[in-house]
C-alpha cells in the first residue's frame, strides 16, 4: 500500500489537506458525534487536575475543555487495547437472597468512539483481537460491543522507535492496514485519507478541505521511505512457523527462561495478548445468606504458573521454560496454524518494558539460527 | 538480524572499565580453578543504559561481561531459580550480598555453595524509572555517563542530569558501599578518578532514613494520598515480587487459590492488599537493594514502604543489617524485645 503504484489509492483527491491550525476545529466537529480517545497528559484523577501526568496516555478527552497532545511524537507506552479489552471488566453483577437471585447484566451499548492517533501496529493488533474474540462458535459480546462502535483514525509513523520491528511482521510505519482513516504529518499540515468502508463516515467532515498537491504527495512518500529506514532490525519470518516446529524440546527455551522473571509485564503491555481469567468479586455477604457480588473478567498471563494450574494440583507448565516457550509459540506458531496470521505486530513494547531486558527480536534470531543448524544437520 | 549502525555506545570512564577488567580476570580464574557451574554477571541489554543477566559458563562468555552503573537487578534472584549440581559464582554489590546472607540464614542456600565476588559501589545504581520520569515520553536514544552526570539524548533534546536525581534511592543514602562478605573482592584505587558532586555529598552526611523521617512527619491523609496515587499505577504484573530475591515462597499468597486470598482485580484495594502483605513478609528480612522498585515497569514508588520497614527494625532492635549466622529478627524472641503493642499504657 505504500509508494505510488496504485493510481486509485494515490490520486490527489484521495488526500485532503488539513492545515495544522485547523486540526482542533476538525476534532471539535468529530467530538459532536463521537467520543474521542486521544493522547493526553491529563491526569485521570480529578483531584490532581493541576498536576500534569508526565507520561502521555491514551484517554477520553473532551476536546472543547481538555488538553490533548497531537501529534504525539512516538508511539504511546500503553497500547489502546484497554479501551476494548480492559484489565478488569464486570460481566454481570448479582444479588442472592435465599433462592432469590437477581442478575444485572452490564449495559451493552456504548457510544460511538474514535481512537485518534493510533499507530499502525496497534490498529493491526485489533485485527488479531477480532480474530481471537470471534473464533469458534461464539463471538465475544463484551469485546464486540465496544469494537463495533470504535473507529480508528491512525497517524503514519514518521519517527519509529528503536524497538519497532513492524516491517518484520507484515506491518510498517506507513502501512494503513486496520485503519478506517489515516493522517500523514507534513510540515504545517496533515493529509487525511479514508481507508476502510467504515471510514467513509468521515467524508462529510473533510469534504471542504482542498486536495493534496503533487508536492505534498511526494513529501509524504519521502517521509515513508525515511521512516522505513529508521527501523533498524529486519527479520525474515516467512518460515517461522516451520522453524519453530522442530524446536519444541530444544534447550534454547531453558537458556532464555533462566534470565526471565516470569512476571506479567510483557504480556500485560502487549497489544495482542488477550488471555483472561474470570473471577468472582463478592462485595458483601451477611449471616442470613444475602450476598452481593459481581463477576469480573481480568487480564491473565501465560507467564505465571497459576495460568495452567489444574484443580488436581498438576501443572503442565510448571517449569519456566515451558512458559517462555508458550509465549513465542503462541505468537509465531499456533496463531499461524489456527488463524493464518502472526500474533505479534512488532510494536516492541515488550522490549521496552521487560525488567531483565529480554528482547523478542533476539529470541527470534536465535530460533532461526538454531532451526537452520538443525536443518543443515539433517 | 541486520543491525544498522548502533548509536547507543555508552561512554565508559576509567573506573568502571577497571572494575570490569578485574572482574573478567577473576571470573576466568574461577572458571579455571574452581568447580563452578557458572558465574552470574551482566551483559549489555538491548537498549541504552540497560544490562541483562548473564550466565557465564565458559571462557567464551567472559567477553560479554560488563560492569556499569546500570546493572540494576539483584542477581541473587537467579541463584534461587536454578537447580544446582555444583558451586556457582556470583558478582554482587554490598546490599545484594546482604540479601544473599538472609537466604543463607534462612537455609535456602549454603554459604559454601556460592562464590561471592564482591564489588564496591562507586555512587550506586542508576534508576531508569527516575530518568523516564524526568524525560517523560521520549525514548532514550543514547546515554553516556561522565563523572556524576548523565547525558541523555532523546529525539527532542539532549539533557544532562546530575546523579542525585537519578540514583536509586537505596544508593543515594547508602553508607556501606564496601562488601562485608565475599570470597573475591575487587580492589578499587583509593583515589577516585571523578570527584564526588556536592549534591551527592549532601546525602552522605544525613541519616540514612531521612526521607522516611520526613515522610512520617506528614499528615496521615497526605501519606495515604501519596501511597494510593502511586499504587494506583500498579498493574499487578508482579515484576517487583519476582525481582526480589527474598520472595521465594513456592506458592505466593497472591497465587494461592485454594483458599483464595486475592481476587486479582485491577482495583486499589487489591493493590494495597498485595503491597502491604508483601511488605509484612519482608519485615526484618528486606536488605534494601531496591531491585523491586527498579524492576517496576510502571515506575511505582514502592521503596518507601520497604525503607520504613527497615527503619522500624533499626529503631526497635537496633539492627542495621542482617549478619551472617544471626537469628531472624522477627522469627526469634528476646525478653528485652519491645512489646508495647501487647501491653499498652493507653
Ligand atoms: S520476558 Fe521480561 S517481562 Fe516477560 S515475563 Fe520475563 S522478565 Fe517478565
Ligand atoms: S510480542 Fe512484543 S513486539 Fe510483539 S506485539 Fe506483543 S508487545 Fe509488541
Ligand atoms: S523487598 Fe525490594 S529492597 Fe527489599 S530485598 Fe526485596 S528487592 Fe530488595
Ligand atoms: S512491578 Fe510495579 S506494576 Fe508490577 S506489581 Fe510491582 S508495583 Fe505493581
Amino acid at each position: 500500500m505504500e509508494g505510488t503504484g496504485n493510481q486509485n489509492q494515490n490520486s490527489q483527491d484521495c488526500f485532503k489537506v488539513i492545515p495544522k491550525e485547523e486540526l482542533k476545529i476538525f476534532l471539535e466537529r468529530l467530538n459532536k458525534e463521537y467520543k474521542l480517545i486521544l493522547p493526553t497528559h491529563k491526569n485521570k484523577d480529578k483531584s490532581k487536575e493541576k498536576t500534569k501526568n508526565n507520561e502521555l496516555i491514551f484517554d477520553y478527552v473532551d476536546v472543547l475543555n481538555e488538553e490533548y497532545e497531537f501529534p504525539e511524537y512516538q508511539n504511546i507506552r500503553i497500547a489502546p487495547k484497554k479501551f476494548l479489552f480492559p484489565q478488569s471488566e464486570v460481566l454481570f453483577s448479582y444479588e442472592i437472597e435465599g433462592n432469590n437471585i437477581k442478575i444485572a447484566e452490564k449495559g451493552a451499548e456504548i457510544n460511538n468512539q474514535i481512537i485518534f492517533g493510533i499507530r499502525n501496529c496497534d490498529a493491526r493488533s485489533f485485527k488479531i483481537l477480532d480474530t481471537f474474540f470471534s473464533s469458534g462458535k461464539y463471538s465475544d459480546p463484551y469485546y464486540f460491543n465496544k469494537r463495533n462502535h470504535t473507529l480508528l483514525i491512525g497517524i503514519a509513523c514518521n519517527e519509529p522507535m528503536t524497538t519497532c520491528f513492524c516491517t518484520s511482521v507484515n506491518g510498517g510505519p506507513y502501512s494503513v492496514e486496520g485503519f478506517d482513516a489515516v493522517l500523514y504529518e507534513l510540515p504545517e499540515k496533515y493529509l487525511f485519507q479514508i481507508i476502510s468502508p467504515n471510514g467513509e463516515k468521515f467524508k462529510p467532515y473533510v469534504e471542504s478541505y482542498s486536495n493534496a498537491s503533487l508536492e505534498d504527495l511526494k513529501l509524504k512518500d519521502q517521509n515513508a521511505s525515511h521512516a522505513r529506514e529508521q527501523i533498524r532490525v529486519s527479520l525474515n519470518l516467512d518460515n517461522i512457523e516451520m522453524e519453530l516446529e522442530g524446536l519444541y524440546n530444544h534447550e534454547i527455551w531453558q537458556k532464555i527462561a533462566r534470565t526471565c522473571l516470569k512476571c506479567g509485564a510483557c504480556s500485560y503491555i502487549c497489544p495482542t495478548c488477550h488471555c483472561f481469567d474470570v473471577q468472582e468479586k463478592i462485595e458483601k455477604t451477611d449471616i442470613v445468606g444475602k450476598s452481593i457480588g459481581k463477576r469480573v473478567r481480568i487480564w491473565d498471563t501465560c507467564q505465571i504458573p497459576l495460568f495452567t494450574l489444574e484443580a488436581s494440583g498438576h501443572n503442565p507448565r510448571a517449569a519456566g521454560e515451558k512458559r517462555t516457550r508458550q509465549r513465542i509459540y503462541h505468537k509465531f506458531n499456533y496463531y499461524l496454524k489456527n488463524y493464518d496470521i502472526l500474533g505479534c505486530v512488532g510494536c516492541g513494547r515488550c522490549i521496552q518494558v521487560c525488567p531483565v531486558n529480554q528482547d523478542i527480536r533476539k529470541t527470534l534470531v536465535k530460533v532461526q539460527e538454531i532451526a537452520k543448524n538443525v536443518q543443515e544437520g539433517d | 538480524m541486520e543491525q544498522k549502525e548502533e548509536n547507543k555506545e555508552i561512554e565508559k570512564i576509567g573506573k568502571m572499565e577497571e572494575i570490569q577488567n578485574s572482574l573478567k580476570r577473576i571470573v576466568k580464574q574461577i572458571l579455571l580453578e574452581e568447580e563452578v557451574e557458572y558465574v552470574l554477571g551482566f551483559e549489555p541489554g538491548p537498549l541504552p543504559l540497560t544490562a541483562a543477566p548473564l550466565f557465564i559458563e565458559s571462557e567464551d562468555d567472559i567477553e560479554r561481561l560488563i560492569w556499569t552503573d546500570y546493572c540494576n537487578l539483584n542477581l541473587v534472584k537467579f541463584l534461587l531459580e536454578q537447580p544446582h549440581t555444583k558451586k556457582v559464582g556470583i558478582i554482587l554489590k554490598n546490599c545484594e550480598i546482604h540479601s544473599l546472607i538472609v537466604l543463607i540464614n534462612e537455609k535456602q542456600i549454603k554459604r559454601e555453595d556460592v562464590i561471592i565476588i564482591g564489588v564496591p559501589c562507586d555512587y550506586g545504581i542508576i534508576d531508569l524509572n527516575k530518568i523516564k520520569k524526568i524525560i517523560g515520553n521520549s525514548e532514550i536514544i543514547k546515554g553516556s555517563i561522565e563523572g556524576t552526570k548523565i547525558k541523555i539524548l532523546t529525539h527532542k533534546e539532549e539533557q544532562i542530569i546530575n546523579f542525585d536525581k537519578i540514583l536509586s534511592d537505596s544508593c543515594l543514602f547508602c553508607k556501606n558501599k564496601i562488601p562485608d562478605e565475599f570470597d573475591y573482592q575487587i580492589e578499587v584505587s583509593a583515589k577516585k578518578q571523578t570527584p564526588n558532586s556536592e549534591e551527592l555529598m549532601k546525602y552522605q552526611k544525613i541519616d540514612e532514613y531521612q526521607d522516611v523521617i520526613e515522610f512520617e512527619a506528614k499528615a496521615a491523609q497526605e501519606r495515604w494520598n501519596y501511597f494510593t496515587s502511586e499504587l494506583e499505577k500498579c498493574t499487578l504484573c508482579m515484576a517487583c515480587r519476582n525481582a526480589c530475591p527474598l520472595c521465594y515462597c513456592k506458592i505466593c499468597f497472591i497465587d494461592q487459590n485454594q483458599p483464595q486470598w486475592f481476587d486479582k482485580n485491577d482495583d486499589l484495594s487489591e493493590k494495597v492488599l498485595f503491597h502491604m502483605t508483601r511488605a509484612l513478609h519482608l519485615a526484618g528480612r528486606c536488605a534494601g537493594c531496591d531491585a523491586c522498585s527498579r524492576a517496576c515497569p510502571e515506575g511505582v514508588d514502592i521503596h518507601l514502604i520497604y525503607k520504613k520497614l527497615r527503619k522500624s527494625v533499626r529503631d526497635r532492635w537496633n539492627i542495621e543489617k542482617v549478619e551472617l549466622g544471626s537469628k531472624s529478627v522477627l522469627g526469634s524472641y528476646n525478653n528485652e524485645d519491645p512489646q508495647e503493642f501487647i501491653m499498652s499504657e493507653e
